[in-house]
């Protein structure tokens, strides 16, 4: 799409492109800005349809989420025999934060499938579909977040000005959401076995990752972090807040798998982009 | 100025059989490649040739009508030329602001409200905000719905969401309209409002492709006539003499 010198918009489709060039890519991915009022607004409009009706409406999400580290606090802290005072707040923070990654991962399964009218009816780049799907579960992970200084008034721990460098983190789990998502919802959309798979790998990520443990407390947990994109993701955006320095290992390791899935999905996105709405 | 240029465009859909679209099947079809058992084409894709070889070009003023049988090319037509599927052969130029007349009502909300609705909607045709507040309006008043615009719209009638939808849909501007089948809404009144609010926006617009099997609509609305045939172009021209190429019924 291109705009002409008397304000018309002109689109010039050349038939079974698929030579990727950069221009193409830039073309693309521009949604992602140009569109940001769209997807944002119909995010908000399902998390506002969502809990219509109800009492405390969004908060319900904050609600459920005080219930699990209740319930986690009272009992998975004693069976592994950790101190409350230093696992529970681990535990949340890492909780919450690998939450918003894999309800969105979960999601984006069924994005494009579920879209699939509205693909085939209306003229709207398909990114909007999955960066809906992320921001409502950003939406979701911000309620979530409300519990964490209720439980840094509990159990408190120490922060200071390190504790910012989190956003960068959360930064950089937000791109590889919004990188991991897309190219798993064109994947999923082609081949229909691969959601029921990827509800086995989320729960395989979830116990790989150092989310109910610590890298320290079980054998090899050192070994696995460093394979695994999460255990990086999450050491840069919990560690900060739980008043730690990340290493430079750690930052390397997560801006390095962002960078690297952020340039396939440009790629993949670019090159099959077109094919979805016969997929779907 | 608007236009159109279609040039030997063609549409294949892929069909997938249920079982192209399996990784077991793709496992199985690999092992025995190697073990040289002979699986007839079996679980791979057929192709669907929706069009094949259509070329065009409407300029400002231009009224297309698409005729043809059920299944001969006209909804996808529409399709191709709104840009939702990208042509798999030809080349395609489209200068100027489309308005999609067709599947007006997808993506409403049963649980929002009318006017909630109005916004979701025109964020789905890509307006922004501020376009869609100045729209509200003239869009309310145009529905008659009233102060059930403020209700969620499960509790309206059928007819009720259809003057919605309609009204969303034709506060729409644009200066390429493609319309599959003319919309007929609404009570006999109401019928009456939305075939004359169509005609102002055809008349408007720079370019109208309508799609229909009402020939006495068609040579109200339109000047050009094409014929599509199993996906081909059979006569394209003055409306009239390509009217004149369809089997008498």
């Amino acid at each position: 799409m291109t705009t002409l010198t008397d304000g018309q918009v002109e689109r010039f489709v050349v038939a079974d492109q698929r030579r990727v060039s950069w221009a193409r890519c830039r073309e693309d991915i521009a949604p992602f800005i140009t569109r940001h009022v769209t997807w944002r607004a119909l995010a908000a409009g399902d998390i506002r349809s969502k809990y219509r009706r109800t009492m405390l409406g969004p908060w319900w999400i904050t609600a459920t989420n005080a219930i699990t580290a209740l319930i986690m606090g009272a009992v998975a802290g004693r069976f592994l025999g950790a101190d409350m005072k230093t696992y529970l707040p681990h535990f949340m923070v890492s909780m919450t934060i690998w939450n918003f990654i894999a309800s969105s991962l979960g999601e984006s399964c069924y994005t494009m499938i579920n879209a699939g009218g509205m693909i085939k009816a209306v003229d709207m780049p398909i990114l909007i579909h999955v960066m809906r799907m992320v921001q409502r579960n950003l939406i979701i992970f911000l309620h979530n977040i409300a519990i964490i200084p209720v439980i840094w008034l509990i159990y408190p721990w120490s922060i200071g000005f390190v504790s910012l460098l989190s956003l960068f983190g959360l930064a950089l789990v937000y791109v590889f959401i919004v990188s991991l998502t897309t190219i798993v919802s064109m994947i999923c959309v082609r081949y229909r076995d691969v959601p029921p798979v990827m509800n086995a790998i989320i729960q395989l990520l979830f116990f790989i990752s150092p989310i109910i443990w610590a890298p320290g407390q079980i054998k090899g947990g050192t070994f696995i972090v460093a394979l695994n994109p999460i255990a990086y993701l999450l050491a840069v955006t919990r560690d900060p807040l739980m008043g730690i320095v990340p290493s430079l290992a750690s930052w390397a390791g997560a801006i390095g798998c962002v960078a690297v899935l952020t340039a396939a999905m440009v790629y993949i996105y670019t090159r099959y982009r077109s094919r979805v709405v016969y997929w779907a | 100025m608007p236009l159109i240029e279609a040039k030997q465009i063609g549409i294949e859909f892929p069909v997938a059989p249920p079982n192209a679209r399996s990784f077991r099947h793709l496992a199985i079809k690999a092992a025995s490649r190697v073990g040289g058992r002979v699986s007839k084409n079996e679980g791979s894709f057929q192709f669907v040739q929706a069009l094949d070889d259509i070329s065009f070009t409407l300029k400002h003023g231009d009224r297309l009508g698409l005729v043809g049988h059920n299944g001969a090319g006209k909804t996808t037509l529409i399709r191709v030329l709104a840009g939702i599927y990208e042509p798999t052969r030809g080349s395609l130029r489209v200068v100027g602001r489309n308005v999609p007349m067709f599947d007006i009502g997808l993506g409403m909300d049963e649980e929002a409200s009318g006017y909630e609705n109005i916004r979701t909607r025109g964020l789905i045709l890509g307006l922004s905000p501020e376009e869609i507040e100045q729209r509200v309006p003239e869009i309310a008043e145009f529905a008659e719905l009233g102060d059930y615009l403020e209700l969620p719209i499960r509790t309206y009638s059928s007819g009720m969401l259809l003057r919605l939808v309609f009204s969303i849909a034709a506060s729409i501007h644009g200066d390429i309209i493609l319309m599959d089948e003319w919309i007929a809404v609404g009570d006999a009144q109401f019928r009456k409002k939305t075939h004359g609010r169509l005609q102002e926006i055809t008349n408007r617009s720079g370019i109208v492709v309508l799609a229909s099997h009402d020939h006495g609509l068609l040579r109200d609305t339109c000047n050009l006539g094409l014929y599509l045939d199993g996906g081909r172009v059979r006569a394209f021209g003055a409306l009239d003499d390509v009217l004149k190429e369809l089997p008498k019924v």
